[in-house]
This record gives structure tokens, C-alpha cells and sequence, in this order.
């Protein structure tokens, strides 16, 4: 068929569709004017909606909103209330006239496989549900069909879920704290009675969680027996003599060798329809071998029941995180805080957790059992445990024998964690040995195309398409990254773990960029050991964003947290450099003058850049904050704007300032060569402090490019013991250079800035400063000027030999850069 | 869920203007919905193999983080991209699961759940769909995007009007049109000869 036929049916289509349907036919025959291919294929088509129709081919499933049930009478079941709605359908409870029960119906709504063969296996599956019986799990009595409803009848359990109960705790006791010791081992011991019940049956819960578990009985009657008498008892154990029960085993899947996919599959589907409510609900509990999609076994619901567990004692979720991917991600890598357990909790239960919540199955406890019995190892080694218990007696030997046993799991256990511990606390260096590292996420095809994992970053950007995102999941990796095409590397729920590239050794960059297309760098933790952290030579197009770069053992000689140079001769294609929202950090302390320091600068760019530093906090470089030259023979075009910026203790070995605009070392500067380079170079609402008291001589030295300087706040900047330098002299702002250098006849107007305590000028022109400078509308920190330290030094302005006064007034009256209170 | 509506399309707004926060919530919202609202459920898979909700979420983030500097217009907007996304992870799924290991079959899926008149006698093959949609893309590309949001992200009559600024009328006759020949393409019906050519 082709479109030109297509056209025409089309046409008729609308044209027939807007009659009532028996005029249709008419409508066809007079609408084809005797084309009888046109009418035939219209009229097959027609026919082919009929038949679509009737199948319910490309409806939505559950549009509609399911009307409620209550008073509805379903089968034998006379509905009664509405008890909630999970991801699988909604819960009522109900009376069972036959058996003269109250029961609880799930409605399975949009999940019903749709063969009767499907449905045969749907119905053995509950089959084997039901046959779970145990005191401690809620019972599945059947599924239930009619009147086109299909429901599982499930025993109906009174009472509060444990969820309910740990946020009754939270919210009532301040600081938020966990349930009392002694219930949480009599709860916990439930819990795991009733997964070792099904997991003998080879059920898997896969969904454990603390809404899953109802208290049943005397909960809070506040009766103090039996085992666990523990120390935090006094504070209000409630547990009495009360049940707990495990709901929802229903949505288990049952671990069978053989049914790879028959009984296995129907569970799936099931399952596959609580994923929106399980993703969101149970992402916390979700073992990591689940989160990353892979097989899973007994293991995860021991996994879960650590998590059950921990929140117990805490009162806070073992991992949490805003939203379900920093969930997910949290539970791939993150690590619980291990310092909210309650001080009296025992040892041995601290391991048993511990145990639970290894991330490598291979690691965890391999059986529920043997949770179970460390649990009662643990409530053994509890002091003050050992008065009476009703639940004892008989066992008691066995308790005392396995929990021998169980103390010398406990030991591995112990052994394994302090290694794993270990590395971690080594420092970030040697996290790149663990085994378990994350793995990296790509997309392998231009457009997003797909989802693929690699083993290295370095091997995901291999494998990218060019323009292609690598994401990374929290934890460290030992790369150094060398980045030939044009991408985005990121980390993956930012706000949960870091994601920290550290290579080892001190390589010359952590980061090096070696492409001209566009490389963008995401909430990335860079340590930099060595001379840079990242770095982009020629023409790059480079963007760090929410990124944190920080010196780690800073070389003495020369380094960088982020350069950008673009220096080649002849001038080439401009480079691009964005800094965005980042914190970079060079970690070098302030040092006596005659302490040689190490001469890092946090950013760098020269040449022919095109470069905005903004909203980023800049703290404890060893050379300037911020530095931004010429190309080294003094031509070329530089742009860059220094926006909204955090920066303090900058520590410039020479002393010159904390952001140096201008030609490259006056050291290496001729009185013959003329600055011709151009640009602009504006520095707005930054914040400059120098709050670690260091004789910086300036904040800004700017020799030369036009720009702005502007709703900056200079705070007590300039201190008494600020000295002349070979470039400058002292002053919160120094425009021009020292020396008789020719520089092109530009200058930034110096307008709206707070330029606050300095105790030499505010601002001071070079000797020979050709360029009027608009320097009105500033506040100088009081009407008269800044705090001065001496005669003529604490003086708003000092203008050089032969140099252009500036404008100077108005000035403003009150603090202006935040605000237009100035009266300016 | 009832009112989420309007959640979204604020969220939409806040994440085009650079709130993250606002992304996470709205991506959050919208797997619900996808998953609520689309006409293609995923069946049978083998047990390991399953489309497993990590997967997706990761998937969707990659895909959806590209977007970042899109003007979301309104929820409606977003979700007839997001179907698309939908269909592409599907079916980027399924066809790698068949260049894999096993040959033939690839994802099955079936159409609607809903109703138990008359389904498709098997459940139809997603990648047979992907490429029905893209020979209705061919003649009329209008119509096929329709399906997609239909199928893949449900998307009401309203809703598409409003992404294709057409009037729900329009769009229905559209989507009945696209919906018997997508059909037709897919039923194992015998072939007539006269027809196909």
C-alpha cells in the first residue's frame, strides 16, 4: 500500500467514522463513488476494528478506577470494609458465611493471566501458599472467582503492623530511638521462625518488611516476662505474650529446581504488578542482588530481615535515601550507620546484623536458622537476661548447644567484617581492591539507546557512544581517566553515597580530557593526589557540575584542582570551561610566611577560554583561588565570568590575591612586550573572605581585559600585615600592574560591592593606570571609609603615581552588593 | 494516584528549570503510571530473565537524564515521551535477548489484560509489534505515535489531543484506525490474497 492509497482510506475512514454507525455503510458506498478497491480496504479495516474490539486489543488495563466492594457479596464472602489498597489490588475484609470466619480479601485486579492454563498454574501456586502453616504467617485460605472477581482469601490479622509500631516509637520518644531490646529479639525471633517454616518449604518472601508484619494480642499490656529482660527494658518493653505474623507470603515465588518456568512464572506475573508499590515500599528492603536485578534465593529475605531488624533497634531505616533510585543505590553500595544502634545492644547481635547485611550473598548467613539461633546466642550473652522465661525450658539445651555454634559463626563473622571494615577505613585508596565494586552503567548507543554495564568507568567510556551518558553507582574507584569522545559521567543518586574517583599513586591528572567535543562531569567526589585533577589542553568543551575536587596530600611543587589551558600557537578553535555548584577544596592550611607551601590553584584557565566559575565554594589553595591568564605570548581572547562564587582561605605563596586576572607571571613579563590580548572577565556577587587571617595583598588583582566587578562582598579582606608585592599593592581590589608594563587601555568598572574592614584600601590603582575607572555606587563600610590600620593605608581608595582618578562618587551609604538599600 | 495529575505537571515545570528534586519525584510518579497505565504487560519470562524494576528505573534515568533541558509542557507531554521511552526499553530488551543465546522466540507479551472476550490466541511478539508500528510510522506517522502512547504509556484520548493539538474526536477516529490495522498486521488471520500486495 502506499501512502498516496493510505491518504485516501484515511480520508474515507473519518469521513464514515463521524456517521452513526447504521449509516455507516451507506456512508462507505457514496464516500468511494464507485472506487471498489478504496471501499474494500476501508471495509476490511472496519472489519479488523470490530474484531479488535472484541479481542480488547490496545485498551488499558484498570482505567478505570474499580468501583468499591463494600456490601458486595462475593461468593460465599460478605464484604464488609475496605482495609487498604496495595500495588496488587485492594484489601477488604470480609465474613465468610460458610465457615462463619471473618476473613481478608485481596482483589487481584489487572494481573489475571488470561489463559486457563495460566490460571491452572496461578491456582497451584496459591495452592502451595496455602499450605504454609505457621503461627507466625498469615494464612492464604484459597483464591476465591466469581462474578468476574478472582480474590485471595487470606486469614484476617487484628492489630498494628511493625511499621506502624516502630514510627509510634520514633515519633514518641525523643531523640527518635528504636523499640525496646527486649522486643525486638522476641519480635525478630517470630520473624524468623516464620521464614525458616517457608523457606523449609522452598517459599521465598521476597518482600519482607516492616509493613508486612502485623503484632498481634497483648501488645503493651505492659506484662515483663520471659527472655530478654534486657537492660532497656526499664524504659517500657511491651512485649507481652503476643504473636507476630508475617503477611504476604503470597507474593512469594517459590524456589523450585524444576519449575524454571511453569509454578515460578505466575508468581512473576503476580509479582510484576506489585513492582510500582514494591519499588517504592520496598526498595529499602530489597536485598542488592535484587536491586541489580539478578536471581535471588533464601539469602534475600535474610537479607531483609536484617534490614527489619536494624530498623527495630534504630528506629530508622538501615537504607534510606530521597526517592527510590538513591534507595536502590544506597542499598547497592551504601553502608548502614552503624553508630545508631543503641549503645546496650549486644555484641553478638551486633555481628548477627552485621552478618545479615553483607552484601555479597556469599557473605551472608546462608540459612534463617542460623540467624535465628544467633539471635539466641545474643539474647544469651544479653545481661540481665538470664531470669525466668516460659518459652525456655525444654529447649534450653538445645539453645545452649547451638549457641556454642553460634558463637563461633559469630567469630567468622567477626573475622570477615573487621577485614571488610578495614579496607574501608584505610582510606579510599585501597577501597579499589574490594571485589565488589560497582559496576558502571553506559549507554552503548547514540540517543540513550539501552543499558550496559562494564567493570571500569574507563571501559564504559570506551564503550559509550560518542554523546552517551556512564553512570556510576556510590563507592570509590581507583581510575584515573583519560576522556577521548564527548559524554557525561555521573553518579547515580547523587545525594546517598559519594561516588569518589581516587586513583592511586599521584598521577599527572586524575581526569584528562582529550577531546574537543563536550565532556560533562556530574556530583562526582574527584581526589586529587598529584599535579592536576582535572585537566583539558587545547580546545576542550568541558563542564563539572555538583562536583566535589579536593587536594589529597598536595605535591610541594605546582598543582590544580581543574585547568584549563588553551595556549596553542597559532590560536585554534576557543575552549569552553563551565564550573557549576562545585566545591573545590585544596586543603593546604595557612603556614608561617617563611614556610614554603605547596603552590596549588583551584581553577586555572588561559587563553582563548570561554569560562564561567559559579556558585561553587572555593577553600585552601596554596596559590590563587581562582587564576586566569593570557595566552603566554599575550594575545588571544579570554572570557570568563566568576559568578555567585564562596571563597575564602586562599593562601598564594606570593601573596598576590585570591583571584588573579590577567597577563601570566610578571616574573617572566618584559617592560617591552605589549599585552595585546583582549576579553572580558566579569567577577559578580562573589563573597571573598580571608576568614584564616593570611596576608593575602589583594582578593582581586586584575592587570588588564574589560569587565566587571561588581555586588562583591569583601569581608575584612586585607589584613594589617598585607604586603607590596612585585605585582601588586595592597588593596581588597588592585587593578593594573606594579610595574611599568604597557597594558591595553581597558578596565572593569568596580561598582556595588561591600568592600568591608579592609586594613589597607579598598581600592588601589597602579601607578600609570591609564583608564578612568567607574568605582561609584560602592559601600566602603562606613560613610568615611574602611577601617584603616594606619595613615593613609585604611583609605577607601589609593590611586598610583600619574594614575586617572577614578569615579568615585556617589558611594554608597549602607551595605549594597546584596541589596539596593545603598541609597545609590 | 487519583490527583496526581496536576502534581505532575508542576513537577515537570520545576525539573525544566533545573530542580532535581523535582525530576526524582516526577520519574518516581511516572514509572507508577507507566506501569499502571500501559496496555503491554510483560509475561512469561523466564525466571532471572525478568524486566526487573531496577533495571527499568536505571534505564529510564539514563534515558530521561538526556532530557534534562526538555521544556516538559505538561504532564501529557511528558508521558507520550515517556511512552516512547517505554516501547524503546522494551524492545531494546527484547532484541537483545534474542541476539543472545536463544534463538527464536523473543519477548512475549500479551495486549490488554483486561477483558476476557476473545484474546489473541497467543501472546504477540513485542519486537512483531515494534515493527508493525514502525510500518504504520511509514504511512501515516501520525497515527503510529498514537499507538505508542496508546499502548505504551496509555494515554487518554484527552491527553493525546492535548500532545498533538487535535481534538479528542479526531484522535479517536485516528487511534481506531491505527488500532484495527496494527491489528489486522498482528492477528495470525490467513492472508487474503487480494490484499498486502
Amino acid at each position: 500500500m502506499t501512502p498516496d492509497e493510505w491518504r485516501a482510506i484515511d480520508r474515507v475512514w473519518h469521513a464514515v467514522l463521524e456517521r452513526p454507525e447504521p449509516e455507516r455503510p451507506a456512508a462507505l458506498i457514496e464516500l468511494c463513488a464507485g472506487n471498489e478497491a478504496l471501499r474494500h480496504d476501508v471495509e476490511s479495516l472496519l472489519g479488523h476494528l470490530a474484531r479488535a474490539s472484541a479481542a480488547g486489543f490496545g485498551t488499558a488495563p484498570g482505567g478505570a478506577a474499580r468501583a468499591s466492594l463494600v456490601g458486595r457479596r462475593i461468593g460465599p464472602y460478605a464484604v464488609q470494609a475496605l482495609l487498604g489498597a496495595g500495588g496488587m489490588g485492594e484489601v477488604y475484609q470480609a465474613h465468610d458465611a460458610t465457615l462463619g470466619r471473618d476473613v481478608a480479601i485481596k482483589i487481584l485486579s489487572d494481573v489475571w493471566p488470561a489463559s486457563p492454563e495460566r490460571r491452572a498454574r496461578f491456582d497451584r501456586e496459591a495452592l502451595l501458599l496455602a499450605s504454609l502453616n505457621h503461627p507466625n504467617i498469615g494464612a492464604i485460605y484459597g483464591v476465591h472467582e466469581s462474578d468476574g472477581i478472582r480474590a485471595l482469601v487470606l486469614e484476617l490479622v487484628d492489630g498494628e503492623t511493625l511499621a506502624e509500631r516502630i514510627a509510634r516509637h520514633a515519633t514518641t520518644s525523643l531523640p527518635p530511638r528504636g523499640l525496646p531490646l527486649a522486643d525486638v529479639i522476641m519480635i525478630a525471633r517470630q520473624i524468623a521462625e516464620a521464614i525458616e517454616a517457608a523457606h523449609e518449604r522452598g517459599i521465598i518472601h521476597r518482600d519482607l518488611k516492616p509493613a508486612n508484619i502485623k503484632l498481634k494480642g497483648a501488645w503493651g499490656s505492659g506484662v515483663r516476662q520471659g527472655f530478654g529482660q534486657a537492660r532497656r527494658s526499664a524504659e517500657g518493653a511491651e512485649a507481652g505474650a503476643c504473636t507476630v505474623k508475617v503477611l504476604d507470603f503470597g507474593l512469594a515465588r517459590a524456589v523450585s529446581a524444576v519449575g524454571s518456568s511453569n509454578a515460578a512464572d505466575v508468581a512473576t506475573a503476580a509479582a510484576d504488578a506489585t513492582i510500582d508499590g514494591a519499588l517504592l515500599g520496598t526498595a529499602a528492603y530489597m536485598s542488592p542482588e535484587q536491586a541489580r536485578g539478578r536471581p535471588v534465593d533464601t539469602r534475600t529475605d535474610i537479607w531483609a530481615f536484617g534490614c527489619v531488624v536494624y530498623e527495630m533497634l534504630t528506629g530508622a531505616k538501615a537504607f534510606a535515601g530521597d526517592g527510590f533510585a538513591e534507595v536502590l543505590a544506597n542499598v547497592i553500595k551504601g553502608e548502614p550507620d552503624w553508630t545508631a544502634l543503641p549503645a546496650d545492644t549486644p555484641p553478638a547481635l551486633r555481628l548477627c546484623l552485621r552478618r545479615c547485611l553483607q552484601k555479597d550473598a556469599r557473605q551472608r548467613f546462608h540459612h534463617i536458622a542460623d540467624v535465628r539461633l544467633a539471635f539466641e546466642d545474643a539474647f544469651e550473652a544479653t545481661p540481665g537476661a538470664g531470669d525466668s522465661s516460659t518459652r525456655r525450658g525444654h529447649s534450653e539445651m538445645r539453645v545452649v548447644y547451638v549457641g556454642w555454634a553460634a558463637t563461633a559463626l559469630v567469630a567468622i563473622a567477626a573475622i570477615a567484617i573487621a577485614v571488610v571494615v578495614g579496607r574501608n577505613s584505610a582510606g579510599s585508596h585501597s577501597n579499589a581492591q574490594q571485589s565488589a565494586a560497582p559496576p558502571v552503567l553506559y549507554s552503548p548507543r547514540i540517543g540513550g539507546g539501552g543499558t550496559a554495564t562494564a567493570t571500569t568507568i574507563q571501559e564504559a567510556m570506551d564503550q559509550v557512544a560518542p554523546g552517551g551518558t556512564v553512570t556510576l553507582l556510590p563507592g570509590t574507584y581507583a581510575e584515573m581517566l583519560t576522556i577521548k569522545k564527548g559524554l557525561t559521567l555521573q553518579a547515580t543518586g547523587e545525594r546517598s553515597g559519594a561516588v569518589i574517583l581516587a586513583p592511586s599513586g599521584s598521577p599527572e591528572s586524575v581526569v584528562e580530557i582529550e577531546t574537543t567535543e563536550p565532556v560533562t562531569l556530574r556530583g562526582l567526589t574527584v581526589h586529587v593526589p598529584g599535579a592536576n585533577g582535572i585537566r583539558g589542553s587545547g580546545a576542550v568543551n568541558l563542564t563539572v557540575e555538583r562536583s566535589v575536587v579536593v587536594a589529597v596530600n598536595p605535591p610541594n611543587g605546582r598543582s590544580h584542582l581543574i585547568r584549563v589551558e588553551n595556549d596553542t600557537t597559532p590560536a585554534g578553535p576557543r575552549a569552553r570551561a563551565v564550573i557549576r555548584g562545585s566545591v573545590l577544596d585544596g586543603t593546604i592550611a595557612k603556614l608561617p610566611p617563611q614556610v614554603a607551601r605547596p603552590q596549588s590553584f583551584a581553577v586555572r584557565l588561559v587563553g582563548d577560554v570561554d569560562g564561567v566559575i559559579e556558585r561553587s565554594t572555593i577553600r585552601r589553595t596554596g596559590g590563587f583561588c581562582i587564576l586566569v591568564h593570557t595566552r603566554t605570548d599575550l594575545t588571544g581572547v579570554t572570557n570568563v565570568d566568576i559568578l555567585e562564587n564562596d571563597i575564602d582561605e586562599c593562601h598564594p605563596v606570593d601573596r598576590v590575591g585570591a583571584i588573579l586576572v590577567g597577563a601570566p607571571s610578571v616574573l617572566t613579563l618584559s617592560r617591552e612586550q605589549t599585552i595585546t590580548a583582549t576579553g572580558t572577565v566579569n567577577i559578580v556577587g562573589n563573597t571573598f573572605r580571608n576568614s584564616s587571617e593570611d596576608c593575602l595583598t589583594s582578593a582581586i588583582a586584575f592587570d588588564t581585559f574589560s569587565g566587571r566587578i561588581e555586588r562583591n562582598r569583601f569581608v575584612n579582606f586585607v589584613q594589617p600585615c598585607a604586603k607590596p608585592t612585585p605585582r601588586n599593592l595592597p588593596g581588597a581590589i588592585f587593578l593594573g600592574l606594579r610595574g611599568n608594563f604597557r597594558l591595553p587601555a581597558v578596565a572593569p568598572t568596580v561598582r556595588f560591592n561591600d568592600i568591608v574592614g579592609n586594613a589597607h584600601a579598598g581600592l588601589h590603582l597602579a601607578p600609570n593606570f591609564a583608564v578612568r575607572v567607574d568605582a561609584s555606587c560602592n559601600f566602603w563600610g562606613s560613610a568615611r571609609g574602611p577601617s584603616g590600620a594606619g595613615p593613609g593605608d585604611g583609605d577607601i581608595l589609593l590611586v598610583g603615581q600619574d594614575a586617572i582618578a577614578p569615579v568615585f562618587l556617589p558611594f554608597a551609604t549602607a551595605p549594597i552588593a546584596r541589596s539596593n538599600n545603598g541609597g545609590c | 494516584m487519583a490527583d496526581s495529575r496536576h502534581e505532575v505537571t508542576q513537577l515537570l515545570r520545576a525539573w525544566t528549570t533545573g530542580d532535581l528534586d523535582a525530576r526524582d519525584r516526577a520519574l518516581e510518579l511516572l514509572y507508577r503510571e507507566l506501569r499502571r497505565r500501559a496496555a503491554v504487560h510483560l509475561r512469561r519470562e523466564r525466571p532471572g530473565h525478568s524486566l526487573q524494576p531496577t533495571a527499568l528505573v536505571h534505564e529510564a534515568y539514563l534515558r530521561l537524564d538526556g532530557q534534562r533541558q526538555a521544556a516538559w509542557q505538561n504532564r501529557a507531554h511528558f508521558l507520550a515521551v515517556a511512552s516512547q521511552m517505554m516501547r524503546r526499553i522494551l524492545v531494546d530488551r527484547a532484541r537483545a535477548r534474542q541476539t543472545g543465546k536463544r534463538a527464536g522466540r523473543s519477548q512475549e507479551v500479551t495486549l490488554d489484560a483486561a477483558g476476557d472476550v476473545g484474546q489473541l490466541h497467543d501472546p504477540i511478539d513485542l519486537l512483531d509489534l515494534d515493527a508493525a508500528l514502525e510500518r504504520l510510522a511509514a504511512l501515516d506517522a501520525r497515527k503510529s505515535r498514537i499507538a505508542v502512547m496508546r499502548f505504551f504509556g496509555g494515554l487518554s484520548l484527552e491527553e493525546m489531543g492535548e500532545v498533538l493539538e487535535l481534538s479528542s474526536r479526531t484522535v479517536e477516529r485516528d487511534w481506531q484506525a491505527a488500532r484495527a490495522w496494527l491489528f489486522k498486521a498482528l492477528a495470525p488471520l490467513p492472508r487474503r490474497p487480494d490484499h498486502d500486495s
